[in-house]
């Protein structure tokens, strides 16, 4: 059980630290969390399934909207709401994969950021479940056995939520479904002649990381208390394909971790206001020249170089 | 009627001289340049402070297309010698980088606020064409991406260096070998690329306005545009371009202004499953 023991540890780790740090920090770390797992989603799909996506921001607009709506429309509980709407996704992405499987490439990222699109006209529909266009407000939210739960606790759920997703995608990384998408996209035929299903391994991959990116919005919409059309448009779906190359290539946990902490923490934690965007674009085009195999590359040189000087190898 | 088919037809015009930009890099370079938009931009602010200097039609257009042409170059410069050798992805982003630095420079120099622009060549004139009022500007942009457009086509089958541009997208190595330069043309197609979009910025800049994200909001129907076409054609950019112009402005007036985007991407949908390299595209299409 030493996975599961790593996960609990971590999850533990995490969500105890950021509980005694200052609530701006805890905040900003439970904004990265959510990051981290958005950008973990579009990792799993596109570094190691070889599918690009944009459709990350319409995945998380299905759990920001789907989220609040269970909670304020149906009164259902909030430990029943998220799992729901996870399952939602879930189905969302396999449909969208059974169209996927069809293109590639940029056909494939334009049909996606299609998908974003339509979600931006629905949801600026004059529906209840859109609050006719402006978007839902969260009700006060409580879990069982813990009663009434404050924004600092949200917070804490959100990083621990990562670091356990984090970890979740490592373990499925390496697993026989891991291995089959790595081996659909380094080499479709292939894969296929050793029995792997294309479309279903394809449509799969869609379906899971169509759930992780739901569960971001999930919590983004319970971190801030609200869904609105404008945190879903193409812009945060553009801004985690960045997050994700600047990550690293290679498909590892490390990189969807480290991509989003040097373009939203860092620049947001420096306060730099009017330079923000100047900083940047400056640190993307800095990785993409310094560092070829992205950020976790990068970090897998510096942990060899560091064994080496210890005498490890 | 006749001033929705004008109307749409002039700002697929200006989609399609974005889109054949972005569909000559892609097919000389593999790379897919989400900085397009910002060499509109790029072209639109030129355009506006050389008219604060001069009248001439000819100097206002010559100083957006000259920075239009600086622009590609630099563009050229940092997608392909500062990130030689890099996977296509990256080159990606390294053009997401490039739009997310215009941008920021533009909203640091000039702030959001949107600068008027006046319109080039004939004003704000208008004509009566069966009992519909055309403004002359909408026939300009017409006619201009059209000369473009035919211009470019010529060029490509007729002159030396197109047919060597022809090459180099076909098999870059085997037309090095043949003694093309192939950097310059790499260097000449986003040149190109600079100055078509800078056109459209100088065309579109009296309609929208000249302001940091004007170019990113017009990129992305360009960009559909040419996937619609197929996306290694530049016949195809253009007609994709045209097509998602009308449709936008049809859609608006017989279905509502809200279902706009509803309607061009079910026709995107429609055209990528039943012909997945789109209407002008060649089947054997698999990049990036």
């Amino acid at each position: 059980m030493p996975v599961l023991l790593t996960l609990v540890l971590w999850a533990a780790l995490a969500a105890g630290t950021s509980a005694f740090a200052d609530p701006y920090l805890r905040f900003l770390l439970a904004q990265l969390g959510i990051l981290v797992i958005a950008v973990t989603s579009l990792n799993l799909l596109g570094n190691v399934a070889g599918m690009l996506s944009l459709a990350t921001a319409a995945f998380m607009g299905v759990g920001g909207y789907g989220a609040l709506g269970f909670l304020t429309m149906a009164g259902i509980p909030l430990a029943a709401a998220i799992p729901m709407t996870v399952a939602i996704g879930w189905l969302a992405g396999w449909l969208m994969g059974l169209i996927a499987v069809r293109l590639s490439g940029i056909s494939l990222a334009i049909a996606t950021f299609g998908f974003v699109q339509i979600f931006q006209v629905l949801v600026k529909q004059d529906w209840e479940l859109t609050g006719t266009g402006y978007g839902l407000i969260a009700p006060a939210l409580a879990f069982p056995g813990l009663g009434p739960i404050s924004n600092g606790q949200v917070a804490v759920f959100c990083i621990a939520m990562a670091v356990v997703v984090v970890q979740l995608a490592r373990e499925l990384t390496r697993s026989r479904i891991g291995r089959a998408w790595f081996a659909v996209k380094d080499h479709p035929v292939a894969a296929e002649m050793l029995g792997v299903n294309l479309v279903q391994m394809r449509a799969l991959a869609f379906a899971t990381t169509g759930a992780v990116a739901t569960l971001a919005g999930c919590l983004q919409a319970l971190l801030l208390g609200i869904t609105n059309p404008g945190l879903y448009t193409i812009d945060s779906s553009i801004g985690h394909l960045a997050m994700m190359v600047v990550g690293g290539s290679s498909g590892s946990a490390a990189g969807a971790v480290l991509g989003p902490a040097l373009l939203y923490l860092v620049p947001e934690y420096l306060e730099l206001g009017e330079y923000r965007e100047i900083l940047y674009g400056a640190a993307l085009l800095a990785v993409l020249v310094l560092a070829p195999g992205g950020l976790s590359g990068a970090w897998s040189v510096l942990l060899r170089s560091g064994r080496r000087m210890r005498g490890l190898r | 009627m006749l001033d929705n088919l004008i109307g749409g037809a002039a700002i697929g015009s200006i989609y399609a001289l974005i889109a054949i930009g972005v569909v000559l890099v892609f097919r000389t370079t593999g790379v897919v340049n989400f900085a397009q938009g910002e060499l509109v931009t790029i072209g639109a602010y030129a355009y506006v402070f050389m008219s604060g200097v001069s009248a001439s039609p000819v100097v206002t257009m010559g100083a957006a297309i000259l920075a239009g042409a600086v622009s590609g170059s630099v563009f050229y410069c940092v997608v392909h010698l500062l990130l030689r050798g890099r996977p296509a992805l990256s080159l990606v982003v390294g053009t997401l980088a490039l739009l997310t630095l215009v941008q920021a420079t533009a909203r640091y120099y000039a702030t959001d606020r949107p600068y008027r622009a006046s319109t080039w060549l004939f004003g704000d004139r208008a004509i009566m064409a069966g009992g519909t009022v055309l403004p002359v500007n909408s026939l300009v942009v017409i006619g201009v991406t059209a000369l473009a457009a035919i211009g470019l086509l010529v060029w490509f089958r007729q002159t030396t260096i197109g047919k060597a541009m022809q090459a180099v997208a076909e098999d870059p190595l085997r037309s090095a070998m043949a003694g093309i330069p192939v950097q310059g043309v790499l260097l000449l197609s986003w040149i190109v690329a600079g100055v078509l979009a800078a056109v459209a910025g100088v065309l579109i800049s009296p309609v929208t306005g000249v302001f940091p994200t004007m170019g990113a909001s017009l990129l992305l129907a360009a960009v559909v545009g040419a996937v619609v076409g197929g996306f290694d054609s530049i016949a195809g950019a253009l007609i994709g371009g045209l097509l998602i112009g009308l449709l936008q402005t049809f859609a608006v007036a017989f279905v509502g202004g809200s279902y706009r985007d509803i309607v061009v991407f079910g026709l995107l949908m429609l055209v990528l499953l039943v012909r997945p390299s789109g209407l002008f595209g060649s089947p054997e299409l698999r990049r990036v």
